[in-house]
């Protein structure tokens, strides 16, 4: 989806940095949120994202980023069917009369949480790669409907293929399918002309998105 | 349209919150799911522990303090970063892959993700606000150097910048380059050397005399 997200190479957005953005959360509910988003699963990181594209461009750079994995968790259970929009209304008209929340504790099941985010699941070594370390690559032009990891920025732009990573599900079919995954060196003044300088960008490119030159 | 954004819509929930509208709606999200049995209320606080004092950058300090000290563990790290980075105890959920990029006198390394916010936790713990808002993830691509000015970071004209954009399930971590000046140094000294944002790229290492 060629959503705003997709921010690489765009203008008018001001300082990369401001006082306060050091911290990487400001307030209690903004950890709250994080966990929420990441513990109520199924976790796919694919999903998980096109979710959070599907935010709408106006309310996506305006909604705080912890606002956005919110949004994300809400709809993410929604859309499972394990929660409706009506009852997190209704809880929360509950606590906003002072209801206290209801607490439950299960220690064996916060211990497995915690264990399953560092379990280990590097991508595969590769099976077939088409493309070898040091070949000519252009990024396919495409328009793509549902998610996919190939940035507007770099469509239609030649390459050099710097590193073979491995094999992983291709998010653009939601990891229905595994091709290998690419680190492409690009020269960024063939993706926005001389001006911006010498300087080199990579990103890491499934098969599906590189054709040969 | 599907349905289930229609009853979005229809709730009113479609325009940004405030901070105590999200505040509200996140105990809110919560206490339902506690409810349900979905969620056990240790659970979350056991996740939030292990980000906010168990996983930072305090981990990546470390293999970076290692890669300056033995020779052989840097050529592992720069092979296999993967590996070398859970030769000492780190990986897990968004460091799966590792890939370390090493800066030189001729070479500096900066890591972003232009699509979201994708950020190596198990060695730098949760990104900072402007690792995952617009300005730096539109700009670091096209204009590395202005930005890297913004953090008070001046590049001679000759060093050759490479960005690293994180477009899929591998992750990035630069080794800056050791200061000057601390050859004498533990590697315990070393690591309190290591900043964050040295091992992101919008900065370089503290200089002995600073710590």
């Amino acid at each position: 989806m060629d959503g705003v997200h997709d921010l690489g190479g765009m203008q008018g957005f001001g300082p990369a940095t401001w006082p306060g953005a050091e911290e990487p959360t400001h307030a209690d509910w903004e950890r709250r949120a994080f966990v929420l988003a990441l513990a109520t699963g199924p976790y796919s990181a694919h999903g998980f994202r096109h979710t959070i594209e599907r935010i709408g461009p106006a309310r996506y750079l305006e909604e705080s980023y912890y606002g956005k994995w919110l949004f994300e968790a809400e709809l993410a259970l929604v859309e499972t069917g394990a929660i409706t929009h009506a009852e997190v209304d209704a809880m929360a008209a509950r606590l906003a009369a002072g209801e206290t929340p209801q607490r439950t504790d299960d220690p064996v099941a916060a211990a497995k949480l915690v264990r399953a985010l560092q379990r280990r699941r590097p991508l595969r070594p590769p099976v077939a790669p088409r493309f070898a370390v040091g070949d000519s690559v252009r990024v396919r032009r495409m328009r793509p409907f549902w998610h996919t990891r190939c940035p507007r920025y770099l469509r239609g732009a030649a390459g050099v293929i710097a590193i073979v990573h491995g094999d992983d599900g291709v998010p653009d079919v939601d990891n229905a399918v595994t091709e290998t995954v690419y680190a492409v060196r690009f020269a960024a003044r063939d993706l926005w002309g001389a001006d911006v300088g010498d300087h080199l960008v990579h990103a890491d490119l499934w098969q599906r998105y590189l054709e040969p030159v | 349209m599907h349905e289930h954004e229609h009853d979005h819509d229809e709730h009113g929930h479609h325009h940004p919150r405030s901070a105590s509208e999200a505040e509200l709606r996140t105990r809110a999200l919560e206490a339902l799911l506690v409810e349900k049995g979905i969620v056990a209320s240790d659970a979350i606080d056991a996740v939030i522990d292990h980000y906010v004092n168990d996983v930072g950058p305090q981990n990546g300090a470390r293999v970076v303090a290692r890669a300056w000290s033995d020779p052989a563990y840097r050529e592992r790290l720069l092979a296999d970063g993967t590996a070398a980075i859970a030769e000492l105890g780190y990986g897990g959920e968004e460091g799966q892959t590792m890939v370390v990029v090493e800066n030189t006198p001729d070479t500096h390394n900066v890591i972003v993700c232009t699509l979201c916010s994708c950020y190596p936790w198990p060695v730098l713990g949760l990104p900072p606000t402007w690792y995952k808002s617009p300005p730096y993830r539109a700009r670091v691509v096209a204009e590395p150097r202005s930005v890297l000015r913004e953090f008070d970071l001046e590049l001679p004209a000759a060093t050759e910048i490479r960005v690293w954009d994180s477009t899929a399930e591998v992750r990035y971590l630069v080794l800056p380059q050791r200061p000057a000046g601390s050859d004498d140094l533990s590697e315990d000294e070393l690591a309190a050397l290591v900043t964050r944002d040295s091992m992101i790229g919008t900065g370089v290492p503290r200089a002995p005399a600073a710590v």
